[in-house]
């Protein structure tokens, strides 16, 4: 006898297809993401010097880590960076996209050239950039020097070095700009032609029509750029290594120093888990204030 | 649909006990396979050959001439004790900046290697626990330690939360000296400094007196001058901690029973002294080297980009004296391509001389799986023919005392107009504790010394009493902590 053939609907097929495409990401996600989270979470409350077995301390490390002075002096930078990098960094990215999105000559080009620095890793910019702040023979302090002024150590002082990390995410700034690209040649182009007959000037279709059709865009720069500003480790760990005197010691690099310096895996691991945190609520926080201040085109607001 | 997602989920659960089973098979290797070796391999013992594998990487070594000479002895030892003891030697080379972490990733799998080596006492620092106590080995085969420098394999001897132990054996050493640019000296009309250990008269004041006119700023002026402008300095008269740990430069500090105070703490290891009057002095003379004398520069090493660009100070040709260690021997070459040089000793600080030595060992690891077929390899390695071609490869000075007046004449055969007698000198001053020695929580306290010394050299300090203080709280808290552990 025969043995019938199920028929097996098309959309059911489909799906096993796409369960054996997402196989190889999922095997990945648990063996190299979420099985060491949560070995990490683990870490965390114990003393592992990264040989010897883990041994159990309670909460000693978060402990630990909330009377450090260092901790809190990391993060102070962390965040001190992220106030003044962050907005500059939305606001040069917005402002080269919608300069890039009117018409003007060679406008491919320019639009290469400005999004170049984010196709670069952060360890070729950090190099680039060492050469360019070099207090004797680096281009700025050339210029300057031409100038009539003096340069300063940037790298060498304290109080110059946060500033030169600015300098390099300003410039990187082009990495944002795809996006809010994307954004502007979304705008709807009736809304313009609308606000032209009432007589709006540029900068008030700027103000009225541009930026608040933009803020779904600024927002997802906003959550990117949180969560990158927090991950920030590269640039610092190839340009000064935290120094001098810990004046560039970013929350990361702390952890790092903890982590694979000093053998501390189980402090190193409490650290991540309050970075995780952090930029959970502060995350969370943004999502909450968007309902203020993003505006969906859908959405009618009161 | 739920038999597909079934059959998913059945995988997923499989691949990942395979993988949990796979990363804990390591640790749990060495005892299965010594159990397994009781019996089955017993069999099978005369036909396979234990595999002893030393790991370099901890500091010279990798370059890949030595690469090669490793080769060349692994080869020879293989096809000829190794073939008789059924011992198959290999060197595992690892990039420097890989080498802590491939050693601690071997060590947590279970695979520990079975000596590591070269390893400068910091590397031997670092990873103090994983090492063998080698006295029970020399005390059986009654190994004559007489033909080393004593002081050499004093350096390798520890006391470790009460345990004492001598790791190894010192391979060579690579004392400090100055080396000095002496076409500098010469358009500075100045005399070199003398090649004689102890000389009177040779003090730090003296060498300060001799760099403040060697360092020129972009006009020509010097610190002699009013005009001086030490923010645009195009050459400098010394230059020496930059390269150097702190401990190598407080080393010259002593306290007042003639002791010196390197260490930083009690002889127990529980106490921070690094608030003492005497580590006070040495901040304050770091203090004065750069902002009285203004004969350093303010860069740190963490910094990179500086006057002396990509070269090593002294390459640049723009340093007149560089304090340093002689494993600087690789630069030899391009020095000799730009300036004439040459080697003078060290002077004295408030009365004593000393010469922060760093100095290489191979050691023995705690947990390898055949300690007996890796001490062979070691006394092999400590033969005299071979430690003579061991040295030849890294270059240190030999710390086997019948093999340094060759070392001399390979020296002067090769470059006849440096003082090389300067180096083979310093050995009697030495540094004691070594500059690089074990303290609890090492790498902690070490990179509290260096934040210490980087304030001072950055400027971001109130007053070296200050800096001392606030050093030896957090190396306080650091021991503390230590203890607490164990």
């Amino acid at each position: 006898m025969r043995k019938e053939k199920r028929i097996v609907p098309q959309s059911e097929r489909y799906a096993r297809w796409g369960y054996a495409f997402i196989i190889p990401w999922v095997i990945g996600f648990l063996v190299f993401t979420f099985i060491p989270m949560l070995f990490s979470m683990y870490l965390a409350f114990t003393d592992y010097d990264t040989i010897n077995t883990p041994r159990w301390v309670g909460f000693a490390n978060f402990t630990k880590m909330f009377t450090k002075p260092e901790m809190w002096h990391s993060l102070w930078i962390t965040v001190k960076f992220g106030i003044l990098s962050l907005p500059l960094g939305l606001v040069a990215g917005f402002l080269v996209a919608y300069l890039l999105n009117m018409k003007i000559p060679m406008m491919k080009f320019w639009r290469t050239i400005f999004y170049l620095p984010a196709m670069i890793s952060g360890v070729v910019v950090a190099m680039l950039w060492r050469g360019l702040f070099d207090d004797q023979y680096g281009i700025i302090n050339f210029i300057l020097r031409t100038a009539g002024l003096r340069g300063p150590q940037w790298l060498l002082d304290p109080k110059y070095t946060l500033y030169c990390f600015l300098f390099l995410s300003v410039w990187g700034a082009g990495g944002g700009m795809v996006v809010y690209l994307s954004g502007l040649q979304g705008i709807p182009t009736a809304l313009y032609e609308a606000a032209e007959i009432d007589g709006c000037s540029k900068f008030q279709q700027l103000i009225h029509i541009t930026i608040p059709q933009m803020t779904p865009i600024f927002f997802f720069n906003l959550i990117m750029g949180l969560i990158g500003m927090f991950q920030y480790f590269a640039e610092p760990m190839v340009l000064t290594k935290g120094g001098p005197a810990d004046s560039t010691m970013f929350y990361n690099l702390y952890l790092y120093k903890h982590a694979f310096q000093f053998r501390n895996m189980g402090y190193a691991s409490a650290l991540a888990w309050f970075l995780f945190v952090i930029v959970l609520l502060l995350t969370m926080l943004t999502f909450k204030s968007s309902e203020l201040w993003v505006f969906y085109e859908s959405e009618v607001k009161r | 649909m739920k038999k597909t997602m079934a059959c998913l989920l059945v995988i997923l659960l499989l691949f990942s006990a395979f993988t949990v089973v796979s990363c804990g098979k390591g640790a749990g290797s060495s005892a299965s396979s010594s159990s397994a070796s009781s019996g089955s391999s017993a069999k099978s013992a005369a036909k396979e050959k234990v595999k002893i594998q030393i790991m370099v990487g901890f500091g010279t070594g990798t370059d890949p001439s030595q690469i090669t000479v490793h080769e060349e002895l692994q080869n020879e030892f293989n096809n000829t004790i190794g073939k008789e003891k059924g011992i198959e030697l290999e060197f595992l080379t690892v990039p420097y900046s890989d080498a802590s972490t491939k050693f601690t990733t071997l060590v947590a799998a279970g695979m520990s290697p079975d000596i590591c080596g070269p390893v400068g006492v910091m590397g031997v620092a670092q990873f103090i626990d994983q090492w063998a106590d080698i006295t029970p080995y020399l005390e059986r085969d009654k190994v004559d330690l007489s033909v080393y420098d004593e002081q050499l394999v004093e350096s390798n001897r520890y006391n470790v939360d009460g345990e004492d132990k001598l790791v190894g054996l010192p391979i060579g050493y690579y004392p400090s000296a100055l080396f000095y640019n002496e076409d500098i000296y010469d358009r500075a009309e100045l005399e070199y400094p003398p090649a004689e250990w102890g000389t009177p008269d040779w003090t730090y004041d003296k060498l300060y007196e001799q760099a403040r006119i060697m360092t020129v700023d972009m006009w020509g002026s010097t610190p002699n001058d009013e005009d001086f402008d030490m923010d645009n300095v195009i050459q400098y008269g010394y230059d020496g901690t930059d390269w150097s740990p702190w401990r190598a430069w407080v080393g010259k500090f002593f306290d007042e029973d003639g002791n010196s105070v390197a260490l930083g703490m009690s002889d127990d290891y529980r106490t921070a002294t690094m608030d003492s009057p005497e580590w006070v002095h040495a901040f304050e003379e770091l203090e004065r080297m750069i902002y009285v004398e203004k004969v350093r520069p303010r860069s740190d090493a963490a910094a990179g980009a500086s006057l002396f660009g990509d070269a090593d100070p002294l390459g640049s040709n723009r340093l007149g004296v560089w304090e340093t260690f002689s494993w600087m021997s690789y630069a030899f070459e391009s020095w000799d391509a730009n300036f004439s040089w040459n080697i003078g000793a060290i002077p004295a600080m408030d009365g004593h001389v000393v010469s922060a030595t760093n100095i290489d060992t191979f050691v023995m690891c705690k947990n390898g799986k055949h300690p007996e077929e890796a001490w062979e390899v070691y006394k092999w390695l400590f033969s005299p023919e071979i430690y003579s071609r061991l040295n030849h490869n890294y270059g240190g000075i030999p710390a086997m005392k019948n093999l340094q007046a060759q070392w001399l004449d390979e020296q002067k055969a090769t470059r006849p107009n440096i003082n090389w007698q300067v180096l083979l000198d310093a050995g009697q001053y030495a540094d004691n504790p070594n500059n690089e020695s074990w303290v609890p929580g090492y790498s902690q306290v070490w990179n509290e010394m260096e934040f210490a010394m980087a304030s001072i050299i950055s400027g971001l300090y109130d007053t070296p009493q200050q800096v001392a203080e606030d050093l030896n709280m957090e190396v306080q808290d650091i021991l503390d902590e230590y203890w607490a552990s164990r």
